[in-house]
């Protein structure tokens, strides 16, 4: 898990995921909206493969469709009719390219956000927000441990009454429901009895005794230090030359044509968006060229 | 250099009478102790005394002095970072998701370094064989991993002392071997002090330096093992109790000489008093006539939790009526999830299992549970929600559409034969670890099973609950129901059951009289077995093989 986009520090990490995100979200341009779910669609394919193939295809440009048809339905906006329908509302060419775009968006945010649970890991996610409040990354790191524990526990339970004839899935109703109630009854006073044993083992280990200090250590690599760079060199493009990638859908479509700064900011975004999957490939490249 | 020194200690909870009388303790550096004592005894208070942040809130007289320190004068990071404390329940005490954190935790809440914290995870790690499982969720490892990963988190550390409240109570033989090893190490090669409480101390007495043992609140032992005397265990049946059997052997014949420490210091005993092999006959050879009539039958049982690895593969089993069957095996073997099978919480992917000569798929859903088959579950925790002992046993009751004044008639009989009638108004985490069992079993006795099933009922008992859970099951035998019971207990079984099969890789690789079945094994036997192999034919229990050596120094 050290290699390549996995290996990534927290803090570049979210530092390109936050940027990617904000970006896709704030802007209208075509072009950007294409170049970020080129991207993300590469990233997600290079770590999922298949299931992303599956998820693109199979979920993704349906709901882009879906987006487009809802839209050219329920907003009549625009000034280009292409045909009016039957109840007098019309289905305009604004409508449909707001949608496409809008569609292609969401899609977008989607899918980067299967590439941040893949790159980030939950160790990482909890590293991150221990920078700024130490004791929430024990409270998450607690609730990781505590899921599973109290979905074992509930299980057990739930074997246990069955084997004695107690169960929530025969008899009438008000018995099933009286016996799933008794089930979590019991769930709760066997965990709170437990907790105090969790309790102990803390203060046993002296916790509460000093402040607290997140041992865990990152290393901060020369790739985490570009992708902050390329970060904050699209952030600040894209907000300074804002007017060159403007694009507005209604009443009329008014893309802005390309320009110097627009390419600029365009190329910006994509460096940075493909710079990971680049990076993810050379590294493998150079292992299965060592080996 | 002396570690802990209890002056005249007494300790009473508020309120109750005292837990603790006048204890007068040295614990020296590097020492292995091993405190045992009867459910009750004052063993944990004693071990939490010894540990400041766990102390109990309650009226202390006399003092306590930690590496030479009065209590006041020992601070409390000292007493977190030199003293490490390990309790018997397994799940409880993790606290992160991963192993990782969790060997972090002690660390950071200790302020150590970062490059430290990381050296320290690596050491700990290396030595407790954890490198792999170190990025594995806690959730994910088996019991035995478990506690050896609360272990880790203490060491990680670096504690003078290790104090471990019933580590191995709730673990199989073999993790409990493994834990036992460990610190076992830590104590001989790290020269960390040890104070161990366990009910069963066939593996500690031989590794022990001293040994302590608390009868009400008082210590009445406090020595060698080697040293106790024939006349303290005749005396005291529970110290008997928890002794192995070539040290009761010994007392029981009162033979000259030191108390055997070892397996095999006992056999070089016995074979000195004897001499000559000797074959035993059983006199009254309670030949129980296997009934013709089976409680259960299952033929060619296949099963898989997911569809790619089969835990039972052509599984053959039958049990007579009546009897009180064990089901031996090792982890993994598929003892579980055979009676998961047996008692209809999963169906088998192919093969038969007929329980009452009825195949168990064609019962009702309500019918398999009532007057037919019911299970003890391991954890009987699972049973009870409070507030009452006898609301939770109610509820069972209304499950099945009880009237309301049959309940309590059915409830009062119940628990007159399970012996719960004081805790029927208790809450159930007010009574103690065996006497939940006891309630459990009176739960489970409720539907009036002629099938009951037993999920290892003997885990983390002590000596005389045990013998107390075998009279028990015996009277249900002699009532007519058939009892199965899944176990690693070998003694047990060899006492108390009839029948015994052993599964290996899915099968049964041997089902006969549980008898012929341990003297027939080399390894999985019991300790009696192996202490007179050779020596003495056919003798399995305890009893037995005393039989047979008063018979020989008689002649």
């Amino acid at each position: 898990m050290n290699v390549g986009m996995k290996g990534l520090h927290p803090v570049s990490a979210f530092a390109f995921f936050a940027v990617v995100f904000c970006l896709t979200l704030f802007t209208w341009h075509p072009v950007f909206t294409l170049l970020s779910f080129f991207s993300a669609a590469l990233i997600d394919v290079r770590n999922r493969k298949k299931r992303a193939v599956k998820t693109i295809f199979g979920f993704l440009l349906p709901l882009v469709m879906f987006v487009t048809v809802f839209n050219v339905l329920f907003a009549h906006y625009g000034v280009t009719v292409l045909f009016t329908l039957k109840s007098g509302n019309n289905i305009t060419l604004e409508s449909l390219v707001c949608g496409m775009v809008y569609g292609l968006r969401t899609a977008c945010l989607l899918l980067w956000l299967f590439c941040f649970n893949e790159t980030v890991d939950e160790d990482k996610f909890i590293y991150f927000f221990s920078r700024f409040t130490p004791r929430l990354a024990l409270v998450v790191s607690m609730v990781l441990r505590f899921i599973p524990l109290f979905s074992g526990r509930a299980a057990e339970i739930e074997k246990a009454r069955r084997a004695i004839g107690v169960d929530t899935k025969s008899g009438s109703l008000v018995n099933r429901l009286r016996t799933a109630v008794h089930n979590a009854s019991i769930l709760i006073s066997w965990s709170l009895e437990r907790a105090l044993d969790t309790a102990n083992s803390m203060t046993a280990r002296g916790y509460g005794l000093k402040k607290r200090k997140s041992c865990v250590q990152y290393p901060f690599r020369t790739f985490d230090i570009a992708l902050l760079l390329l970060s904050a060199l699209s952030l600040v493009l894209t907000v300074v030359f804002r007017e060159s990638v403007y694009a507005e859908y209604n009443p009329v479509i008014y893309i802005e044509t390309m320009s110097a700064r627009s390419i600029a900011v365009f190329a910006a975004f994509l460096i940075l968006g493909v710079l990971p999957l680049v990076y993810d490939l050379t590294e493998e490249k150079r292992w299965s060229i060592s080996n | 250099m002396v570690d802990f020194k209890l002056n005249n200690v007494s300790f009473a909870f508020p309120g109750e009478r005292t837990v603790l009388k006048s204890i007068d303790l040295e614990i020296n550096s590097g020492e292995f102790v091993v405190l045992c004592g009867k459910s009750g005894s004052g063993k944990t208070t004693l071990l939490r005394l010894l540990k400041p942040q766990l102390s109990p809130v309650g009226k202390l007289t006399g003092s306590i002095e930690f590496f030479g320190k009065k209590s006041d004068d020992f601070s409390k990071i000292e007493a977190a970072g030199k003293i490490g404390f390990v309790m018997q329940n397994v799940e409880a005490q993790a606290v992160t998701y991963k192993v990782r954190s969790e060997l972090l935790f002690g660390l950071e809440n200790l302020a150590v370094s970062r490059s430290e914290a990381q050296l320290r995870v690596a050491e700990t790690a290396s030595l407790f064989s954890l490198e792999d499982v170190l990025d594995c969720r806690i959730s994910e490892l088996s019991g035995g991993q478990k506690q050896l990963v609360n272990l880790a988190s203490v060491v990680a550390m670096r504690p003078e002392v290790l104090i471990l409240d019933e580590p191995t109570a709730q673990l199989d033989p073999v993790s409990a071997r493994k834990m036992l090893d460990v610190v076992q190490m830590l104590c001989r090669e790290y020269s960390m002090t040890v104070i161990i409480t366990e009910h069963r101390l066939e593996n500690l007495v031989e590794i022990a330096d001293r040994l302590l043992v608390l009868e009400n609140g008082e210590l009445v032992y406090n020595g060698a093992p080697s040293e106790l005397s024939n006349e303290i265990l005749q005396n005291n049946s529970f110290l008997r109790a928890s002794m192995p059997v070539y040290m009761r052997i010994h007392a029981a014949l009162s033979l000259p000489g030191k108390m055997p420490t070892c397996l095999s210091e006992g056999r070089r005993e016995i074979s000195a008093l004897l001499g000559e092999r000797l074959r035993y006959t059983q006199t009254e050879k309670h030949e129980n006539v296997r009934s013709k009539e089976l409680a259960v039958r299952v033929k060619d049982v296949f099963f898989s939790y997911d569809a790619k690895s089969y835990v039972l593969r052509g599984l053959d089993l039958s049990v007579p009526k009546g009897s009180f069957f064990a089901v031996l095996g090792a982890n993994g073997a598929g003892k579980s999830t055979l009676l998961e099978l047996l008692s209809g919480l999963s169906e088998c992917r192919m093969g038969k299992i007929e329980v009452f000569s009825k195949n168990i798929r064609k019962y009702a859903k309500g019918e398999l549970y009532r007057n037919n088959v019911a299970l003890l579950p391991q954890k009987c925790e699972a049973l009870f929600a409070g507030p009452t002992v006898f609301e939770d046993l109610e509820s069972v009751l209304k499950a099945e559409s009880c009237p309301k004044n049959e309940r309590e008639k059915r409830i009062r009989e119940t628990a007159a034969f399970c012996e719960i009638e004081a805790f029927l108004s208790s809450h159930p985490y007010d009574v103690s670890g065996g006497e939940l069992q006891r309630c459990a079993l009176a739960a489970v006795l409720l539907k009036k099973p002629r099938l009951l099933l037993l999920d290892e009922p003997t885990k983390g008992m002590d000596a005389e609950f045990k013998k107390s859970f075998a009279e028990k099951m015996r009277e249900l035998c002699s009532r007519g129901a058939t009892v199965v019971m899944v176990s690693h207990d070998t003694e047990f079984c060899a006492e108390y059951c009839d029948e015994c099969a052993l599964i290996f890789d899915g099968r049964t690789v041997l089902c006969k009289e549980s008898k012929s079945f341990f003297d027939g094994n080399f390894y999985y036997t019991t300790a009696a077995s192996r202490l007179t192999r050779g020596v003495l034919k056919n003798a399995v229990t305890e009893s037995e093989v005393l039989e047979l050596c008063r018979k020989k120094l008689l002649c």
